[in-house]
């Protein structure tokens, strides 16, 4: 068990630094320049300005050196200096962060329930009218971009209906209170949640149909059916838990698809979360919010998969013992 | 409302001021809250003495001000000067402060904060301060309410370059003897202004409070002025047609404004352009180091196969107008009479007579242009250029890239041929010297990238900048822009218009203007 413990804690260390490493060395040899890109936006600035920012942020430095600099200080935790925004990194994801977080976590919960309640009932009832209602729009969900239908969902229920807020998070004119706020940004999460989470409901539903479908027809549950066990004893403690595992899988995987899909969210939806810090930090340069937005995504996503094993673990008695067929 | 005889009068006195629409403060009501949408990046701070980030001086023009301010035309105006003085020989600057102005905190400002904001701040810390103020050889303060400015030779572009953008004055009780760039300030500003900030909801609003202590009587009209961030532009039009927000400055590209006015207009909104201070204008420019294109009839003959009407017309709507000379506008007798038509025919005639006849398949030689897919204009026009080239005999090949890299390969690195550019050199035509003069070449972002060199150039930008009489001048900047427009280091193509966007209940919105005004002047009208 420790064995297995520290392998994983080793290969996440070598996961990090190979993200480090290899995102130094694009954005180094991408064209542009930090300084110019901040200077530049409003008319240049005088050449020893532009020399004290490049000595401040250690540009004048060689590659490599900046480099040594760079991994020395993120031993030491320090995810350095944003050149934009000349904020600490550390700061800015302490301020953003959050709200990335809210707006995943959110679409991923309420949307997996969603998605397994279409994916039993498609199941249940494959070749239905309802099932094949639920597949069509499956497809669709699946294959919208998320811009386009974050669009569509602000046309027609912020601009048409007026029953959700166009942007931001918070309102700008919102009564004190705990209990205001908490209705002001839950109405808030409404629309970008959808957009962001109609394509994970469209692949959970698809898995869960597919896999429950194979699992109703395994040998165990025509004998739990022929012991007169009711269908529905059978579909919750028989089939569900083994058509999870599946399930469980595909969701700790769409987490780095979603992670992508939240910055494209965010900014469409005025969202102060991470998504308009990584396009600020591409469009400016910013090699050390870029590659801490890389190395926290990165994070993020080791996290989950190692969440996603623990819970697998605790649904699947075999990996939990330890033993593999 | 009865009507009075009060009132009768006031709509009287106001009927001629109702006609100077879209700013005019006709029927201004006190208070109200306007929301402006800002598609810039969120400012990370809001000290603009150390910035020119457009998104800082937006929101800081309103909590700071300055010794002078521009009227609608581009002139200074008084701000917290409220006279000054200037020497026959154009040595020395005195201003009459305002008296009795207060800082958010309560602190009286005095001529103290001016010396400190220039010698402090500006000078050593401004992006362009040193540039700017390289003349100041001393800064007198005889009492609080007097700054005396001596130069060491005279600067005629000093007093346009006093306003909020170039010169804020910062409270010298808060910076001094502290790290300014690090000064916990710089996110809880206090100025003079009209506004004081009351919350920032990072990532996505600032929220402004009126200054009840204002200095100018009876200003600011609006209690509060909410900036709220909103970077994706559908978004923004989407935020206008539900009336989220109530002005967009940055908001409208140019190419929305007829969508905008089928959709918004109907809703209340006033959609237009309009010409601006500081704007840029769209240019080609020329690698003149190029083995090709250091042939000066070469890049005359490009200048003459360009059609500026067709690129105003289908690509930039008609918003803007077309640019003959790099100096905008606002410079008066600036115009030249060095204009090219399009003439293939003398094109080609230039083109064989450089040593570059027609060969094998009429080709005479490839270039490449460098476009920005940062401008939604530039890759339309480059396919204009690619056509109109051709018919001469000159291949394009279109490199698209981002404006960061964009503006490195034409500004820093000069690995170009052609590029385009938006270049804008303002508020003084002396400005226009960091892109023509042969030691700017090569100096980062909007410098000399052609690698212009023209000695004559150079000794003009020298006089221009030191005469004092508008009238001798005008004569130096028209004498550049001849030679410029001689050697053709840069085709003008348009001068950029400025689109906006406001709900028509609210009056007085600074103009097309720099749109980095304060919003002092804003009331509601309903």
């Amino acid at each position: 068990m420790i064995k297995a413990i520290s392998l994983r804690l080793l290969s996440a260390v070598g996961l990090l630094w190979g993200v480090v490493t290899l995102s130094f060395i694009l954005i180094h040899f991408a064209p542009g320049d930090p300084i110019s890109s901040l200077v530049g936006e409003n008319g240049g600035a005088s050449p020893e300005f532009v020399a004290r920012l490049r000595a401040q942020y250690g540009l004048d430095q060689p590659i490599i050196s900046q480099y040594g600099i760079y991994l020395g200080h993120l031993l030491r935790g320090d995810l350095g200096y944003s050149i934009r925004f000349q904020t600490p990194v550390w700061d800015l994801f302490r301020e953003r962060l959050p709200a990335t977080l809210l707006l995943l976590v959110t679409s991923i919960v309420v949307f997996s329930i969603f998605g397994m309640i279409a994916g039993v009932y498609s199941a249940t009832r494959a070749g239905s009218l309802g099932d094949s209602a639920i597949r069509i729009l499956s497809v669709l969900a699946f294959s919208l971009p998320v811009f386009w239908f974050a669009q569509l969902l602000i046309a027609l229920f912020s601009v048409k209906l007026h029953l959700f807020p166009v942007f931001g998070m918070h309102s700008l004119f919102v009564r004190p209170g705990l209990w205001n706020s908490v209705r002001d940004v839950a109405w808030h999460v409404v629309l970008p949640a959808i957009a962001l989470g109609a394509w994970h409901m469209a692949v959970t539903q698809r898995f869960v149909r597919t896999s429950l479908i194979q699992v109703l027809h395994e040998d165990y549950i025509r004998t739990a059916m022929a012991k007169g066990v009711s269908r529905r004893a059978i579909l919750m403690h028989h089939a569900m838990r083994n058509a999870l595992l599946p399930v469980v899988t595909i969701t700790g995987i769409s987490f780095g698809t979603m992670l992508t899909g939240a910055t494209l969210t965010e900014i469409v939806f005025g969202w102060p979360g991470l998504g308009r810090l990584i396009l600020d930090g591409v469009l400016g340069r910013d090699r050390p919010l870029i590659i801490g937005l890389l190395l926290i995504s990165a994070l993020l996503t080791i996290v989950v998969d190692a969440l996603t094993d623990v819970i697998h673990g605790l649904l699947d008695p075999r990996i939990r013992a330890g033993r593999h067929r | 409302m009865s009507i009075t005889r009060r009132n009768a009068l006031t709509l009287l006195a106001s009927l001629p001021a109702s006609f100077a629409l879209p700013w005019s403060t006709a029927f201004a009501e006190e208070g109200g809250n306007l929301v402006v949408g800002l598609r810039t990046s969120e400012p990370r701070h809001l000290n603009p003495a150390v910035t020119t980030v457009g998104g800082v001086q937006l929101v800081s023009a309103n909590i700071y001000s300055a010794l002078t301010r521009f009227d609608r035309d581009g002139h200074p105006v008084p701000d917290l000067a409220k006279s000054w003085d200037i020497s026959p020989d154009g040595l020395t600057y005195t201003f009459n402060l305002v008296p009795n102005v207060k800082w958010h905190d309560g602190q009286p400002f005095s001529s103290a904060d001016v010396k400190f904001s220039f010698e402090q701040v500006l000078l050593p810390l401004h992006p362009v301060g040193k540039i700017n103020f390289a003349a100041i050889d001393r800064i007198d303060t005889p009492d609080v309410n007097t700054v005396v400015f001596r130069l060491k030779y005279p600067y005629a572009p000093f007093i346009s370059l006093l306003e909020v953008r170039h010169a804020t004055i910062l409270p010298k009780h808060i910076y001094e003897n502290t790290d300014v760039m690090q000064n916990p300030a710089n996110s809880q500003p206090i100025g003079t202004g009209p506004f004081k900030l009351a919350e920032w909801s990072k990532g996505s609003f600032l929220r402004l409070e009126k200054n009840a202590d204002y200095f100018k009587p009876g200003k600011p009209h609006l209690d509060q002025l909410v900036f709220v961030i909103i970077p994706d532009t559908n978004t923004m039009v989407a935020a206008m047609e539900a009336n989220q927000i109530d002005f967009a400055p940055l908001g409208v590209s140019f190419d929305l404004v007829e969508t905008l006015k089928q959709r918004l207009a109907p809703k209340g909104w006033v959609i237009g352009t309009a010409q601006y201070l500081f704007r840029g204008t769209g240019s080609l420019i020329i690698n003149t180091g190029d083995p090709i294109l250091a042939k000066r009839e070469v890049r005359q003959a490009l200048a003459m196969l360009v059609q500026k009407d067709a690129i105003l017309s289908t690509v930039r709507k008609g918003v803007g107008r077309i640019a003959e000379n790099p100096i905008s506008w606002y410079v008066p007798n600036a115009e030249t009479d060095t204009i090219y038509k399009p003439d293939l025919e003398k094109a080609e005639g230039l083109l064989d007579a450089a040593g570059f006849p027609r060969g094998a398949g009429g080709k005479r030689f490839g270039l490449s242009i460098v476009v920005s897919t940062g401008w939604a204009e530039f890759e339309p026009i480059a396919n204009l250029l690619r056509d109109w080239l051709g018919k001469a005999g000159i291949d394009l090949d279109l490199q698209k890239v981002d404006e960061a890299a964009a503006v490195d390969r034409m500004f820093t690195t000069r690995n170009f041929q052609l590029g385009l550019s938006n270049p804008s050199f303002g508020p003084d035509p002396a400005i226009m010297a960091k892109g023509f003069t042969t030691d700017q070449i090569g100096k980062g972002a909007y410098t000399n990238g052609m690698g212009y060199s023209n000695p004559t150039v150079d000794k003009l930008f020298a006089e221009g900048v030191r005469e004092i009489d508008p009238a001798a001048r005008h004569g130096i900047y028209r004498k550049i822009v001849d030679a410029v427009m001689t050697d053709v280091p840069v085709i003008p193509l348009y001068e950029d218009d400025f689109a906006y966007a406001f709900r028509s209940v609210f009056k007085g919105l600074p103009p097309g203007g720099t749109h980095r005004d304060s919003y002092e002047d804003v009331s509601s009208v309903g």
